[in-house]
Protein backbone atom coordinates (compact mmCIF):
# COMPACT_ATOMS: atom_id res chain seq x y z
CA UNK A 1 0.00 0.00 0.00
CA UNK A 2 1.23 3.51 -0.99
CA UNK A 3 1.00 6.76 0.11
CA UNK A 4 1.60 9.76 -1.06
CA UNK A 5 3.99 12.27 0.49
CA UNK A 6 2.89 15.81 -0.18
CA UNK A 7 6.21 17.88 0.43
CA UNK A 8 8.40 14.79 -0.24
CA UNK A 9 6.29 15.14 -3.30
CA UNK A 10 6.41 11.14 -3.98
CA UNK A 11 4.43 8.36 -2.94
CA UNK A 12 6.18 5.56 -0.81
CA UNK A 13 5.24 1.90 0.66
CA UNK A 14 3.79 2.34 4.41
CA UNK A 15 4.78 -0.55 5.00
CA UNK A 16 8.23 0.05 4.21
CA UNK A 17 8.38 3.94 6.11
CA UNK A 18 7.03 2.07 9.20
CA UNK A 19 9.17 -1.07 8.79
CA UNK A 20 12.10 2.06 8.93
CA UNK A 21 10.87 3.78 11.70
CA UNK A 22 10.45 0.61 13.61
CA UNK A 23 13.72 -0.61 13.06
CA UNK A 24 15.11 3.34 13.85
CA UNK A 25 13.30 3.39 16.89
CA UNK A 26 14.54 -0.34 17.97
CA UNK A 27 17.84 0.48 17.30
CA UNK A 28 17.54 3.57 19.12
CA UNK A 29 15.92 2.07 22.30
CA UNK A 30 18.44 -0.91 22.07
CA UNK A 31 21.69 1.65 22.20
CA UNK A 32 20.01 4.41 24.09
CA UNK A 33 20.82 7.17 20.99
CA UNK A 34 18.35 9.81 19.74
CA UNK A 35 18.44 7.48 15.94
CA UNK A 36 19.01 10.92 13.78
CA UNK A 37 21.85 9.93 12.43
CA UNK A 38 20.80 6.55 10.92
CA UNK A 39 17.06 7.67 10.02
CA UNK A 40 18.43 10.54 7.78
CA UNK A 41 20.48 8.13 5.76
CA UNK A 42 18.47 5.45 6.13
CA UNK A 43 15.64 7.39 4.11
CA UNK A 44 18.15 9.14 1.57
CA UNK A 45 18.46 5.53 0.56
CA UNK A 46 14.78 4.40 0.23
CA UNK A 47 14.26 7.28 -2.25
CA UNK A 48 13.35 10.37 0.28
CA UNK A 49 15.10 13.79 -1.16
CA UNK A 50 17.90 14.31 0.64
CA UNK A 51 16.56 17.96 1.97
CA UNK A 52 13.37 16.20 3.00
CA UNK A 53 14.92 13.24 4.46
CA UNK A 54 16.86 15.59 6.88
CA UNK A 55 13.93 18.43 7.57
CA UNK A 56 11.51 15.26 8.92
CA UNK A 57 14.59 13.92 10.78
CA UNK A 58 14.44 16.92 12.82
CA UNK A 59 11.50 16.41 14.07
CA UNK A 60 11.87 12.72 15.33
CA UNK A 61 14.62 13.91 16.58
CA UNK A 62 12.52 17.17 18.64
CA UNK A 63 9.86 14.52 19.50
CA UNK A 64 12.33 11.56 21.05
CA UNK A 65 14.15 13.82 23.09
CA UNK A 66 11.00 16.16 24.35
CA UNK A 67 9.59 13.47 26.39
CA UNK A 68 12.93 12.69 27.40
CA UNK A 69 13.70 16.25 28.74
CA UNK A 70 10.40 16.11 30.55
CA UNK A 71 10.99 13.40 32.64
CA UNK A 72 14.93 14.48 33.24
CA UNK A 73 13.16 18.08 34.41
CA UNK A 74 11.11 16.26 36.85
CA UNK A 75 14.00 14.73 38.35
CA UNK A 76 16.13 17.44 38.59
CA UNK A 77 18.92 16.58 36.02
CA UNK A 78 19.33 19.20 34.00
CA UNK A 79 22.31 22.13 34.09
CA UNK A 80 20.35 24.99 33.18
CA UNK A 81 23.63 27.09 32.97
CA UNK A 82 25.38 24.93 30.76
CA UNK A 83 22.88 23.88 28.80
CA UNK A 84 21.53 27.64 27.73
CA UNK A 85 25.55 28.54 26.89
CA UNK A 86 25.22 25.63 24.65
CA UNK A 87 22.10 26.81 23.27
CA UNK A 88 23.29 30.26 22.68
CA UNK A 89 26.33 28.89 20.55
CA UNK A 90 24.10 26.12 18.94
CA UNK A 91 21.73 28.78 17.74
CA UNK A 92 24.75 30.17 15.48
CA UNK A 93 25.40 26.77 14.44
CA UNK A 94 22.17 25.41 13.30
CA UNK A 95 21.81 28.94 11.56
CA UNK A 96 24.91 28.36 9.87
CA UNK A 97 24.26 24.55 8.85
CA UNK A 98 20.32 25.50 7.55
CA UNK A 99 22.05 27.82 5.46
CA UNK A 100 24.82 25.43 4.01
CA UNK A 101 22.29 22.90 3.61
CA UNK A 102 19.91 25.38 1.56
CA UNK A 103 23.11 26.74 -0.13
CA UNK A 104 24.01 23.12 -1.21
CA UNK A 105 20.55 22.38 -2.12
CA UNK A 106 20.67 25.65 -4.80
CA UNK A 107 23.94 24.24 -6.18
CA UNK A 108 23.07 20.80 -6.73
CA UNK A 109 25.77 18.93 -4.25
CA UNK A 110 24.02 18.03 -1.25
CA UNK A 111 23.69 14.28 -1.70
CA UNK A 112 27.37 13.94 -2.38
CA UNK A 113 28.37 16.63 0.43
CA UNK A 114 25.84 14.77 2.90
CA UNK A 115 26.57 11.24 2.03
CA UNK A 116 30.22 11.89 2.63
CA UNK A 117 29.50 13.28 6.14
CA UNK A 118 27.06 10.47 7.28
CA UNK A 119 30.11 8.26 5.90
CA UNK A 120 32.37 9.99 8.01
CA UNK A 121 30.02 10.39 10.82
CA UNK A 122 29.09 6.38 11.01
CA UNK A 123 32.36 5.35 10.27
CA UNK A 124 34.35 7.63 13.22
CA UNK A 125 31.73 6.22 15.69
CA UNK A 126 31.75 2.87 14.23
CA UNK A 127 35.04 2.67 14.83
CA UNK A 128 35.01 4.77 18.25
CA UNK A 129 32.95 2.25 19.09
CA UNK A 130 34.55 -0.77 18.69
CA UNK A 131 37.79 0.39 19.79
CA UNK A 132 36.51 1.59 23.33
CA UNK A 133 34.44 -2.19 23.61
CA UNK A 134 38.24 -3.98 22.21
CA UNK A 135 39.79 -1.81 24.85
CA UNK A 136 38.01 -2.57 28.04
CA UNK A 137 37.13 -5.68 27.05
CA UNK A 138 41.02 -7.19 25.40
CA UNK A 139 43.57 -4.50 26.62
CA UNK A 140 42.86 -3.34 30.06
CA UNK A 141 39.92 -5.76 31.39
CA UNK A 142 39.26 -5.01 35.00
CA UNK A 143 41.17 -1.64 34.62
CA UNK A 144 39.59 1.49 35.85
CA UNK A 145 39.65 4.79 34.47
CA UNK A 146 39.58 8.24 35.18
CA UNK A 147 37.14 9.46 33.18
CA UNK A 148 37.72 13.60 34.09
CA UNK A 149 41.01 14.74 33.06
CA UNK A 150 42.67 18.49 32.90
CA UNK A 151 43.12 19.61 29.12
CA UNK A 152 44.05 22.70 27.54
CA UNK A 153 40.54 23.14 27.23
CA UNK A 154 40.59 23.84 31.18
CA UNK A 155 43.11 26.86 30.32
CA UNK A 156 41.04 28.90 28.04
CA UNK A 157 39.69 32.20 29.05
CA UNK A 158 36.32 33.82 30.16
CA UNK A 159 35.96 31.35 33.01
CA UNK A 160 32.16 31.00 34.49
CA UNK A 161 31.04 28.83 37.56
CA UNK A 162 28.67 26.23 36.49
CA UNK A 163 27.28 24.94 40.33
CA UNK A 164 25.06 22.09 39.04
CA UNK A 165 27.94 20.29 37.26
CA UNK A 166 30.37 22.09 39.92
CA UNK A 167 32.47 23.25 37.08
CA UNK A 168 34.77 26.35 36.47
CA UNK A 169 35.71 26.06 33.06
CA UNK A 170 35.68 29.20 30.41
CA UNK A 171 32.33 29.86 28.51
CA UNK A 172 34.01 29.53 25.04
CA UNK A 173 34.51 25.53 25.28
CA UNK A 174 30.81 24.95 26.05
CA UNK A 175 29.77 27.56 23.15
CA UNK A 176 31.84 25.77 20.87
CA UNK A 177 30.96 22.66 21.48
CA UNK A 178 27.08 23.79 21.15
CA UNK A 179 28.38 25.62 17.98
CA UNK A 180 29.56 22.39 16.70
CA UNK A 181 26.30 20.29 17.56
CA UNK A 182 23.99 22.85 16.24
CA UNK A 183 25.85 23.15 12.64
CA UNK A 184 25.19 19.36 12.49
CA UNK A 185 21.30 19.99 13.32
CA UNK A 186 21.00 22.36 11.07
CA UNK A 187 23.09 20.90 7.96
CA UNK A 188 22.26 16.94 8.59
CA UNK A 189 19.20 16.65 10.99
CA UNK A 190 20.99 14.46 13.34
CA UNK A 191 20.56 15.45 17.05
CA UNK A 192 24.16 14.56 17.67
CA UNK A 193 23.98 13.09 21.07
CA UNK A 194 26.25 10.61 20.35
CA UNK A 195 29.07 13.59 20.00
CA UNK A 196 27.80 15.33 22.34
CA UNK A 197 27.38 13.68 25.26
CA UNK A 198 31.42 12.04 24.77
CA UNK A 199 32.19 15.82 24.72
CA UNK A 200 30.28 17.01 27.93
CA UNK A 201 32.31 14.17 30.24
CA UNK A 202 35.66 14.10 28.53
CA UNK A 203 36.31 17.39 27.26
CA UNK A 204 34.12 19.58 29.74
CA UNK A 205 34.28 17.20 32.65
CA UNK A 206 30.86 17.08 33.61
CA UNK A 207 29.19 14.90 36.07
CA UNK A 208 27.62 11.62 34.20
CA UNK A 209 24.02 12.72 36.02
CA UNK A 210 23.71 15.74 34.66
CA UNK A 211 24.98 15.18 31.43
CA UNK A 212 22.15 12.63 29.95
CA UNK A 213 19.44 15.29 31.21
CA UNK A 214 21.35 18.64 30.16
CA UNK A 215 22.41 17.03 27.00
CA UNK A 216 18.42 15.82 25.78
CA UNK A 217 17.83 19.97 26.88
CA UNK A 218 20.20 21.09 24.25
CA UNK A 219 19.33 18.81 21.75
CA UNK A 220 15.45 19.49 22.23
CA UNK A 221 15.55 23.29 21.96
CA UNK A 222 18.84 23.01 19.13
CA UNK A 223 16.18 20.63 17.26
CA UNK A 224 13.39 23.39 17.60
CA UNK A 225 14.97 25.46 16.60
CA UNK A 226 16.68 23.84 13.38
CA UNK A 227 12.60 22.79 12.67
CA UNK A 228 11.57 26.44 12.48
CA UNK A 229 14.73 27.18 10.31
CA UNK A 230 14.08 24.28 8.58
CA UNK A 231 10.63 25.14 7.59
CA UNK A 232 10.91 28.79 6.99
CA UNK A 233 13.83 28.61 4.86
CA UNK A 234 13.99 25.41 3.38
CA UNK A 235 10.05 24.32 3.37
CA UNK A 236 11.97 20.86 3.73
CA UNK A 237 9.40 19.66 6.58
CA UNK A 238 7.22 16.58 5.28
CA UNK A 239 4.18 16.50 7.85
CA UNK A 240 3.12 12.59 7.01
CA UNK A 241 6.33 11.63 7.04
CA UNK A 242 7.61 12.90 10.49
CA UNK A 243 4.57 11.82 12.16
CA UNK A 244 4.73 8.43 10.64
CA UNK A 245 8.17 8.14 11.72
CA UNK A 246 7.44 9.60 15.08
CA UNK A 247 4.75 6.76 15.50
CA UNK A 248 6.50 4.03 14.02
CA UNK A 249 9.68 4.55 16.14
CA UNK A 250 8.25 5.03 19.10
CA UNK A 251 6.91 1.30 18.58
CA UNK A 252 10.13 0.21 17.86
CA UNK A 253 11.60 1.87 20.83
CA UNK A 254 9.19 0.15 22.98
CA UNK A 255 10.14 -3.38 21.64
CA UNK A 256 13.79 -2.47 22.39
CA UNK A 257 13.01 -1.46 26.12
CA UNK A 258 11.84 -5.28 26.65
CA UNK A 259 14.17 -6.77 25.38
CA UNK A 260 17.69 -4.87 26.19
CA UNK A 261 18.07 -6.55 28.94
CA UNK A 262 17.82 -9.86 28.10
CA UNK A 263 21.23 -8.58 26.05
CA UNK A 264 24.75 -8.96 26.43
CA UNK A 265 25.25 -5.10 27.16
CA UNK A 266 29.02 -5.26 25.59
CA UNK A 267 27.61 -7.79 22.43
CA UNK A 268 25.20 -4.87 21.79
CA UNK A 269 28.19 -2.11 21.18
CA UNK A 270 29.86 -4.46 18.77
CA UNK A 271 26.44 -5.69 16.80
CA UNK A 272 25.79 -1.39 16.92
CA UNK A 273 29.42 -0.74 15.52
CA UNK A 274 28.87 -3.50 12.96
CA UNK A 275 25.56 -1.79 12.07
CA UNK A 276 26.46 1.55 11.64
CA UNK A 277 29.82 0.06 8.70
CA UNK A 278 26.82 -1.69 7.35
CA UNK A 279 24.84 1.82 6.25
CA UNK A 280 28.56 4.03 5.85
CA UNK A 281 29.04 0.90 3.16
CA UNK A 282 26.29 1.41 1.11
CA UNK A 283 26.43 4.81 1.24
CA UNK A 284 29.62 5.23 0.08
CA UNK A 285 28.75 2.45 -2.76
CA UNK A 286 26.54 5.29 -3.24
CA UNK A 287 28.72 8.09 -4.16
CA UNK A 288 31.32 5.58 -6.04
CA UNK A 289 29.45 4.17 -8.25
CA UNK A 290 28.55 5.22 -11.77
CA UNK A 291 24.94 6.94 -11.40
CA UNK A 292 22.13 5.42 -13.45
CA UNK A 293 21.18 8.65 -14.25
CA UNK A 294 23.22 11.13 -15.61
CA UNK A 295 20.57 13.96 -15.80
CA UNK A 296 17.97 15.30 -13.19
CA UNK A 297 15.46 17.57 -13.46
CA UNK A 298 14.05 19.90 -10.07
CA UNK A 299 11.29 22.20 -10.67
CA UNK A 300 11.66 25.26 -8.68
CA UNK B 1 -15.81 3.57 -17.85
CA UNK B 2 -15.64 1.22 -21.01
CA UNK B 3 -18.98 1.40 -21.77
CA UNK B 4 -18.53 5.48 -21.79
CA UNK B 5 -15.37 5.08 -24.27
CA UNK B 6 -17.03 3.07 -26.35
CA UNK B 7 -19.88 5.23 -26.51
CA UNK B 8 -18.02 8.39 -27.13
CA UNK B 9 -16.56 6.46 -30.06
CA UNK B 10 -19.78 5.47 -31.48
CA UNK B 11 -20.29 9.36 -31.88
CA UNK B 12 -17.13 10.40 -32.80
CA UNK B 13 -17.72 7.63 -35.94
CA UNK B 14 -21.05 8.52 -36.72
CA UNK B 15 -20.22 12.23 -37.14
CA UNK B 16 -20.17 13.71 -40.83
CA UNK B 17 -16.59 15.56 -40.64
CA UNK B 18 -13.70 12.80 -41.48
CA UNK B 19 -10.83 15.13 -39.45
CA UNK B 20 -9.16 13.63 -36.49
CA UNK B 21 -10.71 13.32 -32.79
CA UNK B 22 -9.85 12.43 -29.67
CA UNK B 23 -10.87 12.61 -26.25
CA UNK B 24 -9.90 11.28 -22.75
CA UNK B 25 -11.27 9.15 -20.49
CA UNK B 26 -10.92 12.18 -17.37
CA UNK B 27 -10.24 15.75 -17.92
CA UNK B 28 -9.07 16.11 -13.92
CA UNK B 29 -6.91 14.56 -11.46
CA UNK B 30 -6.96 15.64 -7.73
CA UNK B 31 -3.51 14.69 -5.65
CA UNK B 32 -4.16 13.37 -2.52
CA UNK B 33 -2.69 11.75 -0.01
CA UNK B 34 -4.02 8.63 -1.67
CA UNK B 35 -2.88 9.50 -4.72
CA UNK B 36 -0.27 6.99 -6.49
CA UNK B 37 -0.63 7.80 -9.73
CA UNK B 38 -3.22 7.85 -12.74
CA UNK B 39 -3.96 5.94 -15.46
CA UNK B 40 -5.04 8.00 -18.57
CA UNK B 41 -7.48 6.60 -21.44
CA UNK B 42 -6.89 8.89 -24.73
CA UNK B 43 -9.10 7.85 -27.28
CA UNK B 44 -10.26 8.88 -30.39
CA UNK B 45 -10.90 8.68 -34.47
CA UNK B 46 -8.60 9.11 -37.35
CA UNK B 47 -8.84 8.87 -41.35
CA UNK B 48 -6.76 5.90 -42.30
CA UNK B 49 -4.64 7.71 -44.91
CA UNK B 50 -3.33 10.34 -42.51
CA UNK B 51 -1.06 10.15 -39.76
CA UNK B 52 -1.67 11.51 -36.21
CA UNK B 53 0.12 12.32 -33.47
CA UNK B 54 -0.44 13.70 -30.22
CA UNK B 55 0.95 15.96 -27.68
CA UNK B 56 0.90 16.05 -23.92
CA UNK B 57 2.39 19.16 -22.40
CA UNK B 58 2.66 19.59 -18.55
CA UNK B 59 3.11 23.48 -16.78
CA UNK B 60 5.96 25.32 -18.11
CA UNK B 61 8.22 25.86 -14.79
CA UNK B 62 11.55 27.19 -13.77
CA UNK B 63 14.03 24.56 -12.55
CA UNK B 64 17.29 23.48 -12.41
CA UNK B 65 19.09 20.55 -14.64
CA UNK B 66 21.96 18.80 -12.69
CA UNK B 67 24.43 16.92 -14.86
CA UNK B 68 26.68 14.33 -13.09
CA UNK B 69 29.99 14.11 -14.31
CA UNK B 70 33.34 12.32 -13.10
CA UNK B 71 35.82 14.02 -10.84
CA UNK B 72 38.69 12.03 -9.50
CA UNK B 73 36.42 9.07 -8.37
CA UNK B 74 33.57 11.00 -7.04
CA UNK B 75 30.22 11.90 -9.23
CA UNK B 76 29.49 15.54 -8.91
CA UNK B 77 26.49 17.54 -10.18
CA UNK B 78 26.80 20.37 -12.46
CA UNK B 79 23.87 22.67 -12.66
CA UNK B 80 22.22 24.31 -15.24
CA UNK B 81 19.63 27.09 -14.56
CA UNK B 82 16.65 26.12 -16.86
CA UNK B 83 13.76 28.37 -17.95
CA UNK B 84 10.21 27.71 -18.63
CA UNK B 85 10.36 23.99 -19.42
CA UNK B 86 7.47 21.55 -18.95
CA UNK B 87 6.73 19.76 -16.25
CA UNK B 88 6.06 16.56 -18.08
CA UNK B 89 5.89 15.43 -22.09
CA UNK B 90 3.76 12.70 -24.06
CA UNK B 91 4.12 11.98 -27.41
CA UNK B 92 2.36 9.37 -29.31
CA UNK B 93 1.64 9.50 -32.88
CA UNK B 94 0.59 6.61 -35.01
CA UNK B 95 2.29 5.33 -37.65
CA UNK B 96 5.35 5.67 -34.92
CA UNK B 97 6.96 9.09 -35.34
CA UNK B 98 10.67 9.05 -34.21
CA UNK B 99 11.72 11.88 -32.91
CA UNK B 100 14.11 12.83 -35.56
CA UNK B 101 10.93 12.42 -38.27
CA UNK B 102 9.17 14.92 -35.71
CA UNK B 103 12.18 17.60 -35.68
CA UNK B 104 11.33 17.98 -39.95
CA UNK B 105 7.41 19.39 -39.04
CA UNK B 106 8.12 23.05 -38.19
CA UNK B 107 4.23 23.76 -36.84
CA UNK B 108 5.36 20.80 -34.00
CA UNK B 109 8.69 22.18 -33.35
CA UNK B 110 7.65 25.82 -32.99
CA UNK B 111 4.73 24.84 -30.77
CA UNK B 112 6.71 22.75 -28.30
CA UNK B 113 9.41 24.10 -26.34
CA UNK B 114 10.93 20.41 -25.46
CA UNK B 115 11.35 19.44 -29.35
CA UNK B 116 12.05 22.96 -31.00
CA UNK B 117 15.37 21.95 -31.80
CA UNK B 118 17.84 19.21 -31.65
CA UNK B 119 20.52 20.54 -29.10
CA UNK B 120 22.32 19.10 -26.36
CA UNK B 121 20.65 20.24 -23.55
CA UNK B 122 16.41 19.42 -24.63
CA UNK B 123 18.22 16.28 -24.89
CA UNK B 124 19.45 16.07 -21.35
CA UNK B 125 16.15 17.62 -19.88
CA UNK B 126 14.58 15.18 -21.86
CA UNK B 127 16.49 11.71 -20.46
CA UNK B 128 15.79 14.06 -17.12
CA UNK B 129 12.60 14.15 -17.32
CA UNK B 130 12.55 10.16 -18.79
CA UNK B 131 13.98 8.98 -15.72
CA UNK B 132 11.17 10.23 -13.54
CA UNK B 133 8.37 9.17 -15.59
CA UNK B 134 7.76 12.35 -17.16
CA UNK B 135 8.89 12.01 -20.44
CA UNK B 136 6.88 9.67 -22.71
CA UNK B 137 7.47 8.48 -26.58
CA UNK B 138 4.85 5.75 -27.63
CA UNK B 139 2.86 4.66 -30.34
CA UNK B 140 -1.33 5.18 -30.40
CA UNK B 141 -2.83 1.55 -30.69
CA UNK B 142 -5.17 1.22 -33.35
CA UNK B 143 -8.21 -0.43 -33.54
CA UNK B 144 -11.16 -0.96 -36.10
CA UNK B 145 -9.10 0.69 -38.46
CA UNK B 146 -9.57 4.39 -37.89
CA UNK B 147 -10.28 4.02 -34.11
CA UNK B 148 -7.25 4.69 -32.15
CA UNK B 149 -6.91 4.03 -27.82
CA UNK B 150 -3.50 4.37 -25.88
CA UNK B 151 -3.25 4.05 -22.26
CA UNK B 152 -0.68 5.35 -19.92
CA UNK B 153 -0.27 6.95 -16.34
CA UNK B 154 0.36 10.09 -15.04
CA UNK B 155 3.35 9.51 -12.82
CA UNK B 156 2.53 10.18 -8.77
CA UNK B 157 5.67 13.11 -9.21
CA UNK B 158 3.67 15.28 -11.21
CA UNK B 159 2.91 18.67 -10.87
CA UNK B 160 -0.06 20.26 -10.03
CA UNK B 161 -1.03 22.47 -13.28
CA UNK B 162 -2.96 22.33 -16.72
CA UNK B 163 -1.46 19.80 -18.95
CA UNK B 164 -2.18 21.16 -22.57
CA UNK B 165 -3.25 18.12 -24.98
CA UNK B 166 -2.43 19.10 -28.71
CA UNK B 167 -3.32 16.77 -31.67
CA UNK B 168 -1.72 17.25 -35.17
CA UNK B 169 -3.23 15.12 -37.91
CA UNK B 170 -0.64 15.50 -40.92
CA UNK B 171 -0.48 14.43 -44.64
CA UNK B 172 2.24 14.44 -46.85
CA UNK B 173 4.72 15.58 -43.77
CA UNK B 174 2.21 18.93 -43.84
CA UNK B 175 -0.08 19.63 -40.81
CA UNK B 176 -3.60 19.39 -41.76
CA UNK B 177 -5.55 19.74 -38.75
CA UNK B 178 -4.91 21.00 -35.20
CA UNK B 179 -6.83 20.55 -31.77
CA UNK B 180 -6.34 21.19 -28.06
CA UNK B 181 -7.49 20.13 -24.90
CA UNK B 182 -6.58 20.54 -21.59
CA UNK B 183 -6.14 18.24 -18.28
CA UNK B 184 -6.41 20.11 -15.22
CA UNK B 185 -4.29 18.21 -12.41
CA UNK B 186 -4.76 19.84 -8.79
CA UNK B 187 -3.85 19.31 -5.32
CA UNK B 188 -6.80 18.68 -3.06
CA UNK B 189 -7.36 18.05 0.48
CA UNK B 190 -4.74 17.48 3.15
CA UNK B 191 -2.26 17.36 0.65
CA UNK B 192 -2.85 20.53 -0.78
CA UNK B 193 -3.39 22.18 2.55
CA UNK B 194 -0.27 21.04 4.03
CA UNK B 195 1.72 22.32 1.40
CA UNK B 196 0.27 25.72 1.53
CA UNK B 197 0.66 25.97 5.11
CA UNK B 198 4.56 25.27 4.79
CA UNK B 199 4.75 27.91 2.16
CA UNK B 200 2.24 30.64 3.27
CA UNK B 201 2.14 30.01 6.93
CA UNK B 202 5.50 28.70 7.84
CA UNK B 203 4.96 29.41 11.54
CA UNK B 204 1.97 27.59 12.37
CA UNK B 205 3.39 24.73 10.55
CA UNK B 206 5.80 24.56 12.91
CA UNK B 207 3.21 24.97 15.78
CA UNK B 208 1.66 22.07 14.45
CA UNK B 209 3.82 19.72 13.70
CA UNK B 210 5.71 20.53 17.07
CA UNK B 211 2.67 20.37 19.24
CA UNK B 212 1.56 16.84 17.24
CA UNK B 213 5.11 15.26 17.49
CA UNK B 214 5.05 16.25 21.16
CA UNK B 215 1.31 14.80 21.57
CA UNK B 216 2.15 11.34 19.87
CA UNK B 217 5.48 11.62 21.38
CA UNK B 218 4.31 11.22 24.57
CA UNK B 219 0.89 9.22 23.26
CA UNK B 220 2.95 6.43 22.30
CA UNK B 221 5.77 6.21 25.18
CA UNK B 222 2.48 5.88 27.19
CA UNK B 223 0.71 3.12 24.90
CA UNK B 224 4.08 0.90 24.53
CA UNK B 225 5.61 2.04 27.85
CA UNK B 226 6.70 -1.33 29.65
CA UNK B 227 4.15 -2.44 32.17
Amino acid sequence: MNFYLPIAEISINIYLLLSLGIGIGFISGLFGIGGGFISSPLLILVGIPPAVAVGSTTVQVFASTSTGVINHYQKKNIDYQMGITMIIGGVFGTLTGVLLLNNLKNIGAIDNYLSFIYVVLLLGTAIFILYETAKVNLFYKNRKFKLHQHSWIHGLPFKFKYRKSKLYISILAPLFIGFGIGLLTGFTGIGGGFILIPCMIYLLGMTTISVIGTSLFNITIISLISLFLQITINQNVDFILAILLIISSSFGAAIASRVVEKLDQENLKVMFGVLLIIIASFLLYDLFRTPNNLYRIDYA
Amino acid sequence: MLKIILSTLLILLTSNSWSAKFSLDKFNIEINSNFLGEEIVLFGQKDEENDLIIIFEGTEKKGNLFTKSKKGLLWINEKQEIDKTPSFFGIFSNPKYSLNEIFLLPTLTSNHVLISNISERLYQIRTALKAKGLYFEDELQIIEKSLFIKKFKIPDNISAGDIKVSLYEIKNNEVINFSQKKLNIQKKGLTSKLEKMLKNQSFIYTIILVVFSIIFSLLSNWLFRKR
